[in-house]
């Protein structure tokens, strides 16, 4: 039996027990569907103009919407190794972070990171970024940014939402 | 995840894959160019639940932009977004309803049409296109996964043959894309036993006759295409490129061959857009018809194309179950 069902179009996807894939769709399952969140991305940087230089860091805070959650990113890359650290702001949870390498081939990481939990900001609704870079050159301009997938309440539920 | 707890349509309403699709020749768009509010109409007959976005790396360039809009025209973002390679296939969580007659508007910054036929631009043929994938949904219906029935597990081929471009594209005339191509081929499937139900697709290109100049460069499509359900209603806005509809995922050891090699049984764009599954899956009651067109997208050998097989046939290999009653 196959096993799709509109929320990954991919038919090698299986839902197999334990799995990885299974295991985060699944938990993205509930959401999926509302109807009092819509999707919302945030790009960092916002300009294409910022030049992350070699082995330095780029830090950016983002303000979101109180009850937003976010449950995964795009990193956008063309050449050059970064690490990541996506946190909370107000806590410091650390939602996701890592190390990304475009290696040869930027490919290797297109699509969506999707995040094992999807992860509630706090009611401060900030969200801070930190891009290292693990280059021994400057990055280039238009080459990099980070695409936060966020879904974000609807106008009118956040205050039904306290 | 068994089908008991797959995705369901509200109740009373009926869901049925559709796709969007917005043409960048067709729009009239130049390359390097930034084109804000660009919009594709919904039609006035169903509400459109977006699930993805794909194709956007073929109209916009590696460092270009994208940013859409929500049916009350809030931004999706707070800044214009980079495509890349990373944003080409855009999944949409949570799924966004546009109601009938809106509008999904979006804006393109420093567009880049990918065309067909390598650096041959005086004829290109445009395959430059944004599909917006999810399904249309109508009231008073309901969905035909009702009844007491067993799956057997079923596929089967169909072949369409076409040849090249018609000859009337002049060399330097401009462009076209698959729009603007009238000769369409039809194959078709009459269901004449058991219901059948399609839940994916694949498009096998063979070009047995090709030579080694004559090879469309990997991750092209040979053909636009378009779906119908059972009622013979279109599926798709307009012809939309195969690789958008099928499945690239091959099945056991495809040759995929380089740019200026002769390919043979090659699985379209094995790994663009992983978007071959037919969802909810289309149900072909007993003495319909499953029905593909498809348009050409190869050049002719009278024009000084690059590549221009003589002969190509689109395979269709359709997946799904048989309905036995029970």
């Amino acid at each position: 039996m196959l096993t799709i069902d509109g929320f990954d179009y991919n038919i090698n996807y299986r839902a197999l027990c334990g799995y990885y894939d299974s295991a985060i769709l699944d938990q993205l399952d509930a959401i999926r569907k509302t109807n009092n969140y819509q999707p919302k991305y945030y790009a960092v940087p916002e300009s294409g103009s910022v030049v992350v230089p070699a082995y330095g860091a780029y830090e950016y805070q983002v303000q979101v919407m109180r009850g937003t959650v976010i449950w995964g990113f795009v990193f956008y890359n063309a050449s050059g190794a970064y690490s990541y650290n996506i946190f909370d702001s107000l806590t410091g949870r650390v939602a996701s972070d890592g190390v990304l390498s475009s290696g040869t081939s930027p490919s290797q990481w297109q699509g969506q990171v999707i995040f094992p939990t999807a992860y509630f900001v706090d009611a401060a609704g900030l969200l801070s970024v930190e891009i290292g870079s693990l280059a021994s050159t400057d990055s280039t301009v238009n080459t990099l940014q980070m695409v936060l997938l966020c879904l974000e309440p609807v106008k009118g539920c956040v205050d039904l939402c306290q | 995840m068994g089908e008991d707890v797959c995705y369901q349509p509200p109740v009373g309403y009926v869901d049925e894959p559709y796709m969007y699709v917005y043409d960048a020749f067709q729009a009239g768009l130049t390359d390097g160019g930034t084109y804000l509010n660009q919009t594709v109409q919904i039609t006035g007959d169903y509400d459109f639940v977006l699930r993805r976005i794909v194709g956007l790396d073929s109209v916009i360039a590696p460092t270009g932009q994208f940013r859409w809009r929500g049916p009350n025209g809030e931004n999706t973002s707070n800044a214009p977004v980079t495509v890349g390679t990373a944003q080409r296939d855009q999944l949409v969580l949570p799924e966004v309803v546009f109601p009938r007659t809106s509008q999904i508007a979006f804006d393109l910054y420093n567009t880049q049409r990918r065309y067909a036929n390598g650096n041959n631009a005086l004829v290109p043929v445009y395959q430059s296109q944004i599909g917006f994938a999810g399904v249309r949904r109508r009231q008073h219906g309901v969905m035909p996964t009702a009844g007491n029935f067993r799956r057997i597990p079923y596929q089967t081929l169909l072949t369409l043959q076409a040849y090249g471009q018609p000859a009337v594209i002049a060399a330097g005339a401009g462009g076209f894309g698959p729009q603007s191509v009238g000769n369409a081929l039809t194959a078709s499937l009459t269901i004449d036993n058991y219901d059948l139900e399609v839940c994916m697709l694949q498009f096998v290109d063979t070009n047995s006759l090709q030579t080694g100049a004559g090879v469309i460069p990997n991750g092209l499509n040979y053909f636009a295409v378009t779906l119908y359900n059972s009622a013979l209603s279109a599926l798709t806005s307009g012809y939309v490129l195969s690789q958008f509809v099928s499945d690239g995922v091959p099945f056991g050891p495809v040759s995929l061959g380089t740019p200026g090699q002769v390919q043979s049984n090659t699985v379209v764009s094995p790994t663009l857009y992983s978007i071959g599954a037919l969802v909810p899956p289309l149900v072909y009651p007993k003495e319909t018809q499953f029905r593909v067109s498809a348009v050409s997208l190869m050049g002719n050998a009278s024009v000084p194309y690059l590549w221009s097989p003589t002969t190509a046939s689109l395979n269709i290999l359709l997946t799904g179950f048989q309905r036995i009653p029970c």
